[in-house]
C-alpha cells in the first residue's frame, strides 16, 4: 500500500482517476483551510461551509482530468472553491464575519492599526469593517492576510493579471483604512 | 460537522449518483469551441478592418479641403463608425474568450484588445489588398437596408449642388461631358469636364464609376467640374441606377 503521506497533492490528484476513495486524503488535507477561507469570504455558518466545500470537491473530482500537472493542487482547489463560495454567496444575504484576535492582527499590522488591535472589541470591529467590504476586496485581503498567498498565487485563484492583483489589493487597503476610522473610531 | 462526514458525504455522492470525471474528449471538445470562437472574432475582425480600411482609402483630404470641408466633417464623412463598432464588439468577445485559456486570465484588457488590433489589421490589409473590403461593403449594403443607410448617409453629405459637392454614378461618358445619376435626387446631371478639371487618385473614368465631384452648378442640371475623385461607397447598392430618396435601391 502507497505511502500516501508522503505524496505530494498533486500525485494523489492523479491517482484519484484511479481510486475515487483517494479523494478523502484531499479533503483531510485540506478541508480545515478552505473551510475558514469560506467562512471569512462569505460570513456563512459552518453548516453551509460544509455544503460548499463538498460542492467544490464534487466539482473539482468531476473537472480533475482538467488538472494541469504544471499547476499546484492547492491554487487550483482554492480557485474551485472560491467560485463555488461566491455562487452561493450571492443567492443568500449576507452574514456577518468573524475574526479572532490574532487573525485581526494579521491585517492590522499591515494597515498600521496594530496598536489598537488588543482591545477585543477591535478585533471585532475589524470583523464587521470586512464584512462591510465589497466581496472582490474582501476576497483579496483575505487571501493575502489570512492565507498569505504570494500575488502569482492570487492571481491564479481569482483568475485576475498580477497588475490588477496589485491595484486591487491597493484599493482593498485604502478602503479598509476608511472603513475602519469610520466604524471603528467614531 | 466533522472532518470525516464531508469526505464521506463527498464519496457518498459520488458512489451514489455515479459521477465520473469529465473525459479528455470533453475538454478537448470545450478547448475546441474556444478556439473557434477566437478563429470567428479574429477573421470577423479582419473583414472589418479591411472595409474599414477601404472606406478610409477612399477619402481624400486635398479633395475634400478643396470643396470647404472642415477636419471634423471630413472625419464624420469619412470614418467606417459600423465597422470600427463591429472590429471593438468582436475585440470585447475576443478579450472575454482568452480569459478561458488556461493562462489567459494573465493578460489585461489593453494587450489582449491590442494583440486582436494588431492582428487584424495585418489579416485585414492582406484581405484589402485582395479586394475583400470592396466586396464586403457593396454586398453588406445590397442586403442590409440599415446599413445601405447608413452608407448613403455618408453619401448625401456628397449631394449638395447647391453648395458645390456632387455626386453619384457615371450613367454615360462623352469626351466632355459625363452624365452623371445623384443617388440622393435620382437625378440626372450632365457634368463638364475639360482640361482644368482636376481628377484625384484616378486614371480613366468608366462607365458604372462612383464618383464625388467639387464644382459649380448651372440651370437645367448642369455641373461644371473642378475636381472628381472616386467615392467608395455601398450606396448605389450594387445596382444600376441610382438611389431612392428614402435610401433604397432604385432599380430605375
Amino acid at each position: 500500500m502507497p505511502n500516501y503521506e508522503k505524496m505530494s497533492d498533486e500525485e494523489i490528484a492523479r491517482q484519484v482517476l484511479i481510486d475515487k476513495e483517494l479523494i478523502r486524503v484531499l479533503i483531510e488535507r485540506y478541508e480545515r483551510r478552505l473551510r475558514a477561507y469560506i467562512v471569512k469570504i462569505s460570513g456563512v455558518d459552518q453548516d453551509a461551509s460544509a455544503d460548499i466545500l463538498q460542492d467544490a470537491f464534487i466539482k473539482a473530482y468531476l473537472n480533475l482530468r482538467d488538472f494541469d500537472d504544471q499547476q499546484k493542487f492547492s491554487t487550483w482547489i482554492y480557485r474551485i472553491v472560491h467560485n463555488e463560495t461566491i455562487s452561493h454567496w450571492r443567492k443568500r444575504r449576507r452574514e456577518n464575519i468573524s475574526l479572532d484576535a490574532t487573525e485581526a492582527e494579521k491585517i492590522a499590522a499591515d494597515l498600521d492599526i496594530l496598536r489598537d488591535v488588543q482591545n477585543n472589541l477591535d478585533a471585532t470591529c475589524i470583523s464587521r469593517v470586512l464584512g462591510e467590504l465589497d466581496e472582490k476586496y474582501r476576497s483579496i485581503l483575505i487571501l493575502k492576510y489570512f492565507e498569505e498567498r504570494q500575488y502569482d498565487e492570487i492571481a491564479e485563484i481569482l483568475r485576475l493579471p498580477a497588475g490588477t492583483v496589485a491595484i486591487r489589493l491597493r484599493r482593498a487597503k485604502e478602503k479598509f483604512s476608511k472603513l475602519y476610522t469610520k466604524i471603528c473610531h467614531k | 460537522m466533522s472532518q470525516i462526514n464531508i469526505a464521506d458525504q463527498v464519496v457518498e455522492k459520488i458512489n451514489g449518483e455515479k459521477i465520473a470525471p469529465h473525459t479528455v474528449g470533453y475538454f478537448y471538445a470545450r478547448r475546441s469551441v474556444i478556439f473557434a470562437v477566437a478563429g470567428i472574432a479574429v477573421m470577423t475582425g479582419a473583414l472589418a478592418m479591411a472595409t474599414s480600411i477601404h472606406n478610409i482609402s477612399g477619402a481624400d483630404w486635398k479633395f475634400f479641403r478643396a470643396g470647404g470641408g472642415s477636419v471634423w466633417s471630413y472625419i464624420g464623412a469619412s470614418l467606417p463608425f459600423v465597422w470600427l463598432f463591429f472590429l471593438l464588439l468582436f475585440g470585447l468577445i475576443s478579450f472575454l474568450n482568452f480569459r478561458q485559456f488556461k493562462t489567459g486570465y494573465k493578460y489585461p484588457l489593453l494587450i489582449v484588445l491590442a494583440a486582436y488590433v494588431g492582428l487584424t489589421f495585418l489579416l485585414g490589409v492582406g484581405l484589402w489588398r485582395l479586394g475583400v473590403g470592396h466586396f464586403v461593403e457593396n454586398k453588406v449594403a445590397a442586403g442590409v437596408p440599415v446599413y445601405r443607410n447608413m452608407a448613403c448617409a455618408q453619401a448625401r453629405m456628397w449631394s449638395h449642388p447647391e453648395n458645390g459637392t456632387l455626386s453619384g454614378q457615371v450613367m454615360e461618358l462623352g469626351d466632355e461631358v459625363i452624365v452623371l445619376n445623384d443617388w440622393l435626387t435620382m437625378d440626372k446631371w450632365r457634368v463638364l469636364v475639360n482640361s482644368s478639371t482636376k481628377f484625384y487618385a484616378m486614371n480613366n473614368l468608366q462607365l458604372g464609376d462612383k464618383i464625388k465631384i467639387i464644382g459649380i452648378a448651372q440651370d437645367g442640371r448642369i455641373f461644371v467640374a473642378g475636381e472628381i475623385a472616386p467615392f467608395q461607397t455601398g450606396c448605389s447598392c450594387g445596382c444600376n441606377g441610382g438611389m431612392k430618396k428614402h435610401g433604397t435601391c432604385g432599380g430605375k
